[in-house]
């Protein structure tokens, strides 16, 4: 048996926390806070490009938001609050991504006794995006050459994927067979997942502090 | 002693079309087997179905190991048959090998320490301990077969079942895992490979099937045929104008190369094109339709082609049926396949009607394009490109899935168009295109050349 700290199960119960408490509260500063946390730790593991996309790519939906309650609904204030939280869901869903790995996140829910057919099949489809991304360009590439284009919105698109799927349902059970998985025997479990106590310790102080900054902003 | 694995008339049918028939054979430990046909006769079936991973049914009897496989639980099947994809990136579960080999050695119930143990000792013997905790996405094909098989090796069953695993690595690869699957023989292992190429096996292997229209035969594996003969692929009065030139061309397949040469001109009329499988000819097709990059010049009747642009207005004078016909089926029922893309052209009606006559497929006009049979896909395809008017069509195993008389009634439908269209097709059949071919071109080394 061989024993693995991890830190996921804080960052989701952090994630998780800070996702329901955004959302009933009317807070900006809590909102920021969120944002700068996740800002924060993107630096820390030098994923700049995840940082600029993070500032990028809510932007539109948080001015849209921000100007029509300005405009149409109750003021300034909650139009603030609303332009922050935009930003600040986006930031969780975005450090949920670069900071849990998929694949461990999965495994440790196995150890939480979700039934292992699910998380090995989900495990498998991950996997087998690039190889489904490549049969769909080919399948796109062979309806061109008989002179129609497929559009994501063209209805054949669908069929044929369906079709696909179908098939690759049948490859990627036999897959799994053939390494001796089964969803009626129990499997054996190598690694053993340990919570990390100073992950547990960190996410804990932030939640503390996001809400001690809220408290302050009530106060002021 | 009795044979570890025994197969006694074994018949698997798919829709209807009996694919193995009757097969019966019996191996010992120690054997290593080499098993070769052509597409589509059944070699892979059989060596799936005798894995019985997939579950499908079959009559007749599989016994392996004293026991019949459907008796086994999937674990114990596990431990007796280790089976390896033609793809092996279709067969990975996890995301690096070390979590790919624990999970079947999970799933097999062996104990953490022995697990790490074998691991360990299996990609030491590949050679490929620098690969253990990178993504298997990222791997060459060679890197991902050899992986592959270390998961075989750790797993340890006495069976070695391996579907055509060389069909996309170069050579230095293959010649090593092939002496690796010796080295496995001599260790009492029972090994089969499926195969097209046959080189490279003498002296190794001890047994020698083939395969043929789902019936198995034993030859000598002392003296390996050397592939079978190549029937007259051209004809002396063949017309030398050109229909497609290539120049300063490179294509690449992942960081394998496939084609590099200077020059090389497609002239007019019927061409067949051969080369082992994996050498490159199927990407050779996709990018002369320009649908794989590559390096260099192409033209098309003075035309110079582009992947970015014009690809529209090509595609009306040059196209390409690919392996896959359902990949191209643009509309949902055979009426409406063929009615693509002119409405109303009664001549093509007439020559597609008179098709679906001679091929005796009539009654599946008003058919759902995805219940047909491989075979009659295949035919569906065909009759709508050849019935329009291309200037050059290239056409990629037309006569896969299809039996003597249809693979004839398109030789000859080929023949007839030669006039105004000029034909590159690529196929493991020759037979019906005897006759029919003017030139015949050799892709091999990376290189065309007129045979």
């Amino acid at each position: 048996m061989e024993e693995k700290k991890t830190a996921i199960p804080a960052i989701l119960a952090l994630v998780f926390l800070f996702t329901i408490e955004i959302s009933f509260t009317y807070s900006v500063w809590l909102n920021i806070y969120v944002l700068l946390m996740v800002a924060a730790y993107l630096a820390v593991k030098k994923r700049f490009g995840v940082l600029v996309f993070l500032l990028a790519l809510p932007f539109i939906p948080a001015i849209t938001t921000f100007w029509s309650v300005y405009i149409q609904g109750s003021g300034l204030d909650d139009a603030w609050v609303l332009f922050t939280r935009t930003y600040a869901f986006a930031a969780l869903g975005i450090g949920f991504m670069v900071a849990v790995d998929l694949q461990d996140c999965l495994l440790i829910f196995e150890q939480y006794k979700v039934p292992a057919i699910f998380i090995y099949g989900l495990l498998v489809v991950i996997h087998a995006v690039p190889e489904i991304q490549r049969e769909i360009k080919s399948m796109h590439d062979a309806s061109l050459l008989r002179g129609k284009k497929l559009y994501p919105w063209s209805p054949l698109y669908y069929v044929k994927v369906i079709f696909l799927a179908l098939n690759w349902r049948e490859r990627y059970a036999e897959a799994m067979y053939s390494r001796g998985f089964s969803e009626d025997q129990p499997r054996r479990q190598y690694r053993q997942w340990k919570m990390s106590r100073p992950a547990i310790v960190l996410c804990m102080s932030l939640i503390v502090v996001g809400n001690m900054i809220m408290r302050l902003e009530n106060m002021i | 002693m009795s044979a570890l694995v025994q197969i006694r008339d074994l018949i698997v049918r798919k829709n209807e079309t009996v694919i193995l028939d009757r097969v019966s054979c019996d191996w010992q430990l120690g054997d290593f087997i080499l098993l070769t046909g052509d597409s589509g006769s059944g070699k892979s079936t059989l060596i799936h179905t005798l894995a019985g991973f997939n579950g499908a049914s079959f009559q007749g009897d599989v016994v392996v190991d004293g026991q019949r496989m459907s008796d086994y639980t999937i674990p114990e099947k596990t431990q007796r048959i280790g089976l390896m994809f033609q793809n092996p990136g279709q067969q990975f579960t996890m995301r690096t090998l070390e979590r790919e080999c624990f999970f079947a050695l999970e799933n097999c119930g062996l104990p953490y320490d022995q697990a790490k143990v074998r691991l360990n000792q299996a990609v030491d013997d590949l050679g490929i301990r620098h690969l253990l905790q990178q993504d298997l996405m990222t791997l060459s094909g060679g890197e991902k077969q050899r992986a592959a098989l270390a998961i075989l090796i750790a797993v340890n069953p006495p069976v070695f079942l391996l579907d055509e695993p060389f069909a996309s690595i170069d050579p230095s690869s293959r010649l090593f895992l092939i002496n690796m699957l010796a080295k496995l023989r001599q260790q009492g292992k029972l090994i089969v490979v499926v195969d097209h190429e046959l080189t490279d096996y003498k002296g190794l292997i001890n047994r020698f099937f083939i395969m043929r229209d789902g019936q198995l035969s034993e030859a000598d594996a002392a003296n390996l045929p050397e592939k079978a003969p190549i029937p007259l692929l051209t004809r002396r009065q063949a017309s030398s104008e050109s229909a497609f030139t290539l120049e300063n061309i490179a294509i690449k397949q992942g960081e394998k190369t496939l084609l590099n040469q200077d020059k090389f001109i497609f002239q007019k009329g019927v061409s067949t094109l051969t080369g082992d499988n994996g050498a490159g000819k199927s990407t050779l097709l996709k990018a002369m339709a320009q649908l794989h990059p590559y390096k260099g010049k192409m033209r098309f009747q003075d035309r110079r082609l582009s992947r970015f642009w014009g690809k529209k207005s090509l595609y009306e004078a040059l196209t390409l049926a690919v392996q896959d016909a359902t990949q191209q089926f643009v509309t949902l029922e055979v009426a409406s396949e063929l009615r693509f893309p002119n409405e109303d052209a009664g001549e093509i009606r007439d020559r597609q009607m008179q098709a679906l006559e001679d091929l005796h497929i009539s009654h599946v006009l008003d058919r759902s394009l995805y219940h047909l049979s491989e075979g009659q896909k295949k035919m569906v395809q065909l009759i709508a490109l050849l019935s329009l008017d291309h200037q050059f069509l290239m056409l990629d195993e037309p006569f896969a899935g299809l039996d003597q008389k249809a693979s004839d009634y398109f030789a000859d439908w080929i023949e007839d168009k030669k006039r105004d269209t000029d034909f590159l097709i690529v196929s493991h059949r020759l037979g019906p295109l005897e006759g029919v071919s003017d030139h015949h071109i050799h892709l091999s080394n990376q290189v065309l050349k007129e045979v």
